[in-house]
């Protein structure tokens, strides 16, 4: 409504003469939609944006090893980490109290590091998501092998930056590591930290019954039929179940029985209805069955089963090592832990275990790339990782684990107790497969896996069907990823070997107790 | 005044609608229109987040949703989600609405406990029914467990006969309040004379229900109901709810449309495709839309 003021009465404003809102709103949507469209059409027209143009800066020959000297820029900056939250350790959390970054931002007033964190599952979609957008967002940030793979073009390859790696430290990194910031022949940051499944066993529980830590699969299921007491709430094994983090899991199964995820072939072809892959998955719904809690099927990995297995509610338990940990915890009901290797079944030559690796490259948008580079340098310097490991609790939110260097390796402060049982154990859970068969369809073909894990895991299907149902899934993605990627991936698996040696040598350095020595 | 042009009357006397309306034409434009024209040009694409260089495919993506036994899937149970959320959901919206409706001591209050779930964000809800519900350490399990109600270890959410339903509860749980405060606010329109007069003509409370009530509320029901299915489709609760809780599984079993959709888009890098299958979601939402505005518009 409004005035007029030359009769003195009310009009509604569509009743004044020549003044039609209907036409006016139907001209203005008419103008929206044109522009609309014309915005699509540009859109549709424009070459694709892809990632932005490269930039150099002089050559250096990365050292990588060793941490780097305070940096002095003309004006203070604010460099933009971005990492996940489960690394604790990195801001505030950690049991010793070693804060990386409130370390580096003392020592580089004029490189002030923020950090940004977001929970590991939802790092994908986030770093994908800004990436597309091609809009700055850190300087530094988190990678790992499914990210690498398949947004390799939207991270700053080192050798564009006139950066190469000294061939010494690239000996030096682990090659499950150097998988995680390297594909198609360019490094793309440096690693951080490595981890692997073990098994993991209550000690006193173990030794009360006189039951040997189980080297075989075999008797690994002989031992579990004597510890599992679901009347009095102990069982004899615990894994979380769900989906989202049951493909190491899986793998670790997929390894005992001599499988392989992908065959050798040009194309890398992923076989989850192998023989070997279905016999892990009747494996799995046998001991689901008879050992496991049903309430496994709806806890994710390690995170809610922690408690049972703190509580001393499981007797097995399968993760990577730092569980063990809770000897340290005087709270913690457990108070004896074996580490040692997921056995393999007999007659097999090689067992197995799952690996993670995570390292920290430079997005190509980043502003400050050589400040980066250096920041870098220190995430992955021995000082860091070490204290990393020393870090180590028990606790979901903070998983520290063991350096991603041989050399680090050796530090001496790793050979105390329960370091050096740690250390042991995956150093020596190194010595057999423990791909994760990273690729760029990895986030969706693992999904699909674990899918047809689940429905064989809760009856819904047999495994064998299950896992040919995964099978024609992953066909479908990894046929359109061949086409795009040409497959011929870098398989960790051959290199690892070459290190045989070198990681016995290692074993043999780190001593310990005669109770927490276990044979291969 | 007599103006040559459209554009000159516009200027003329529409100027304040014009200066009023041209942020909202803007807004709409921007944040409605574009990503609408936008998506629906990557339906037709293959499109990848990973070098966003489409490839023009017509309308393969459509055609594909009628092969892939997944989309299938997660249409019946998007359909199941909905006809339980509306069928189970909006009865129990007016019986709580009658129950509040009602004189008691402490209707305030209790009213305003009835808001709590509905102003939960989504993602806030489903963790905390996890957390209640889960059958290792959930309290609410736990304590069936006791009273016997259910076996040791009782799963919901990891059975795969049980988890969508359980999802559907999660949703009610949410959603059920918004009806109730749509039906309260129906009934408080209702004249109490008419139900007076129901009742001095001896008419039972059953009969008044069925013979006064109901029929006044028969628009506010079509409302609820309408407003349930776009819940069920396409609201947060048809996404936050399926990640916070079962991440789609066990094996497939809670994978909706909306669910897929993002899934597709993003962590599996199919954004044409995951764009195509938000483009029927959207397009099964736009026809309840429709349908809700109509009834509103008869009901004025």
């Amino acid at each position: 409504m409004t005035d007029d003021i030359s009769t003195g009465k009310m009009k509604n404003l569509s009743e004044q003469k020549g003044t039609d809102r209907r036409k006016f709103l139907k001209y203005g949507a008419g103008v929206v939609v044109v522009a609309a469209a014309a915005a699509a059409g540009y859109y549709a027209l424009q070459p694709a944006p892809g990632p932005p143009t490269p930039t150099t800066t002089a050559a250096t020959t990365a050292a990588a090893t060793t941490a780097p000297p305070p940096v002095t820029t003309a004006a203070p900056i604010n460099l933009n980490f971005y990492t996940t939250a489960h690394m604790g350790f990195m801001y505030d959390v950690g049991r010793l109290g070693w804060k990386p970054i409130e370390r580096w931002n003392a020592a580089h007033p004029n490189i002030q590091v923020k950090t940004f964190i977001d929970s590991f599952f939802d790092v994908y979609t986030k770093e994908a998501t800004t990436f597309a957008a091609g809009t700055y967002a850190w300087d530094v940030a988190y990678e790992w092998e499914g990210i690498i793979n398949e947004f390799a073009n939207y991270w700053t390859p080192l050798d564009e930056m006139g950066i190469t790696l000294d061939p010494k430290v690239v000996d030096d990194m682990v090659p499950y590591c150097r998988k995680s910031v390297f594909w198609k022949d360019h490094f793309y940051g440096l690693p951080r930290m490595l981890e692997t499944f073990t098994l993991m066993a209550n000690a006193d529980i173990l030794d009360a019954k006189g039951i040997k830590f189980p080297t075989t699969y075999e008797e690994f299921l002989d031992a579990c039929a004597k510890v599992n007491d679901p009347k009095n709430g102990v069982y004899a094994f615990e894994v979380g179940l769900k989906q989202g983090y049951l493909y190491p899991t899986y793998l670790c199964f997929l390894h005992s029985n001599n499988g392989s995820l992908w065959k050798d072939d040009a194309q890398q072809t992923v076989i989850p209805d192998s023989n070997e892959s279905i016999r892990a998955v009747e494996d799995m719904v046998h001991i689901f069955k008879n050992y496991m809690p049903p309430s496994a099927i709806e806890k994710t990995a390690f995170v809610e089963a922690s408690t049972d297995w703190y509580n001393g509610q499981m007797v097995f338990a399968l993760f990577y090592s730092w569980p063990t940990m809770v000897v340290t915890d005087p709270t913690s009901k457990i108070k004896r832990v074996y580490n040692w290797l997921w056995p393999g079944k007999k007659g097999v030559v090689r067992s197995g275990s799952e690996v993670a690796t995570e390292g920290y490259g430079i997005p190509r948008t980043a502003k400050y790339k050589k400040e980066g580079w250096e920041f870098l340098q220190y995430l992955s310097s021995r000082e860091v990782q070490v204290q990393d490991t020393l870090g180590m609790f028990w606790k979901q939110e903070n998983e520290e684990p063991i350096p991603s260097y041989w050399s680090y390796m050796t530090d001496d402060r790793l050979k105390a107790f329960p370091y050096n049982m740690i250390m042991r154990a995956q150093l020596a859970a190194l010595k057999y497969r423990a791909s994760r068969y990273g690729r760029p369809a990895y986030m969706s073909y693992v999904p699909a896996i674990e899918a047809e894990v689940t429905n064989a895991l809760t009856g819904a299907k047999k495994p064998a069907d299950a896992m040919k149902d995964a099978r024609e899934t992953c066909d479908k993605i990894l046929e359109k990823e061949y086409e795009k990627y040409g497959g011929g991936y870098y398989d960790p698996w051959p290199d690892m070997q070459k290190y045989a040696s070198r990681i016995d040598d290692l074993i043999n350095s780190i001593p310990v107790e005669d109770q927490y020595k276990f044979p291969f | 005044m007599e103006h040559g042009s459209w554009m000159a009357r516009l200027r003329s006397e529409s100027r304040d609608a014009a200066i009023l309306l041209t942020p909202l034409f803007v807004f709409l434009a921007v944040f409605m229109l574009y990503p609408l024209v936008a998506s629906f040009y990557f339906t037709l694409n293959d499109l990848m987040l990973s070098d966003l260089k489409p490839v023009f495919i017509g309308i393969d993506n459509y055609l594909e949703l009628f092969s892939d036994k997944l989309f299938l899937q997660a249409l019946l149970q998007t359909l199941a989600y909905l006809t339980f959320h509306t069928a189970v959901g909006v009865p129990f919206g007016l019986a709580m609405a009658l129950l509040f409706n009602q004189e008691f001591r402490g209707r305030g209050f209790a009213r305003a406990c009835l808001l709590i779930p509905w102003s939960t964000p989504p993602i806030v809800a489903a963790m905390l029914m996890y957390i209640l519900l889960n059958s290792g350490f959930g309290s609410v399990i736990y304590t069936f467990e006791i009273l016997g109600l259910v076996p040791t270890q009782f799963t919901i959410f990891g059975n795969p006969n049980l988890a969508l339903l359980g999802l559907a509860v999660v949703s009610l749980w949410k959603s059920s309040p918004l009806f109730a405060f749509i039906f309260l606010s129906g009934l408080q329109n209702l004249p109490a004379e008419i139900v007076e007069s129901a009742r001095v003509y001896g008419a039972s409370g059953v009969a008044i229900f069925r013979r006064v009530t109901l029929p006044f509320l028969k628009p506010t029901l079509a409302v609820n109901c309408i407003l349930s299915g776009i819940l069920a489709l396409s609201g947060t609760q048809a996404f936050d709810i399926v990640i916070g809780i079962t991440n789609g599984g066990p094996g497939y079993r809670t994978y909706m449309l909306y669910f897929l959709a993002w899934n597709q888009a993003f962590p599996w890098n199919r954004l044409g495709y995951g764009s195509t299958i938000a483009y029927v979601v959207t397009i099964i939402a736009v026809i309840f839309a429709l349908v809700l505005l109509r009834i509103w518009y008869r009901r004025k």
